[in-house]
């Protein structure tokens, strides 16, 4: 019984989620206005790029964390937690840089312009895409666990330079406003509807690798039931 | 009348954005229950013994 109302008590965090970022979309195209600077109707383009970059920091260090937990206990759960928050890091990545590039057509005549944001976040997604590539290409599990979580390490390292430094490196004249975090950088519709993006894609994330990791969970079950049922009938 | 322009000019990607994130939602909703679904029926398997009746008394 507390199972099935832990259950349902779970599913009402999900429609509130739900329900969520269906109002933060209608708040950025009904209650926040064009700002001053950017191209016709770009502007609120900020309001979900901004937050899914963000996200897929969150998510790429929460990685890290797992990955450090994997090499420290040596727990198969804990390196496929980490596996699958880089899934979902590079997963927002990607749709931080569609939006990001849809932003650049509008604002800056071209979908790609090797702005040092962009180049960062392309290097970015690389160094995790790799990380992808070096899971499939061990066959042993636990092999594969501690050369993954090492490299999850590396990359969990090297990501606040991509992201936080090399951006504002001044000699690199990234195309990116360069002062909206600062006091007076953004107005009070866009810092509200922003931050709230950012709890609402905080809770898809929280679903998403929850789902992912009770998929996991079970097809690791059903591959184990197999084999001890192979190795029963042998 | 400027929120009604507002809205009428960006209607069609308000829209968009709208159906791709519902269908999104509907979709993780009816994956949450399959795996809730078979989550149950491996625990109910998982606890009935080897060579004893199935969960369906087979």
């Amino acid at each position: 019984v507390s199972k099935k109302r832990a259950s349902r008590g779970l599913a009402l965090w999900k429609y509130l989620v739900g329900a969520w970022i269906t109002a933060v979309v209608l708040a950025a195209f009904l209650y926040v206005r064009q700002a001053q600077g950017f191209a016709p109707g770009t502007s609120r383009i900020m309001l979900f790029h901004v937050p899914m970059a963000m996200m897929s920091v969150i998510a790429f260090w929460t990685s890290m964390v797992y990955a450090i937990h994997a090499l420290r206990k040596r727990e198969t759960v804990a390196d496929m937690k980490s596996e699958y928050a880089a899934e979902l890091g590079l997963l927002f990545g990607i749709l931080a840089t569609v939006t990001g590039s849809i932003f650049a057509a509008g604002n800056w005549n071209s979908f790609w312009n090797w702005d040092p944001r962009e180049t960062s976040m392309l290097v970015l997604l690389m160094i995790y895409g790799a990380y992808f590539g070096l899971r499939s290409a061990v066959e042993d599990d636990e092999r594969r666990a501690a050369l993954s979580a090492v490299y999850n390490i590396f990359a969990g390292v090297v990501m606040p330079f991509l992201v936080f430094v090399v951006p504002r490196i001044p000699a690199l004249e990234s195309l990116h406003p360069q002062n909206i975090w600062k006091s007076g950088g953004m107005s009070a519709d866009y810092r509200i509807v922003l931050y709230s993006g950012l709890l609402g894609y905080l809770g898809l994330f929280v679903w998403l690798f929850q789902l992912r990791l009770r998929a996991g969970l079970l097809a690791q079950r059903d591959e184990t039931q197999s084999l001890t049922s192979g190795v029963m009938v042998k | 009348m400027s929120l009604l322009y507002h809205v009428a000019s960006h209607q069609g990607t308000l829209v968009v954005i709208l159906v791709i994130w519902f269908g999104l939602f509907l979709y993780l909703v009816r994956l949450d229950r399959r795996i809730a679904e078979l989550e149950e029926s491996t625990s109910a398997s998982s606890r009935v013994p080897p060579g004893s009746a199935g969960p369906r008394g087979e």
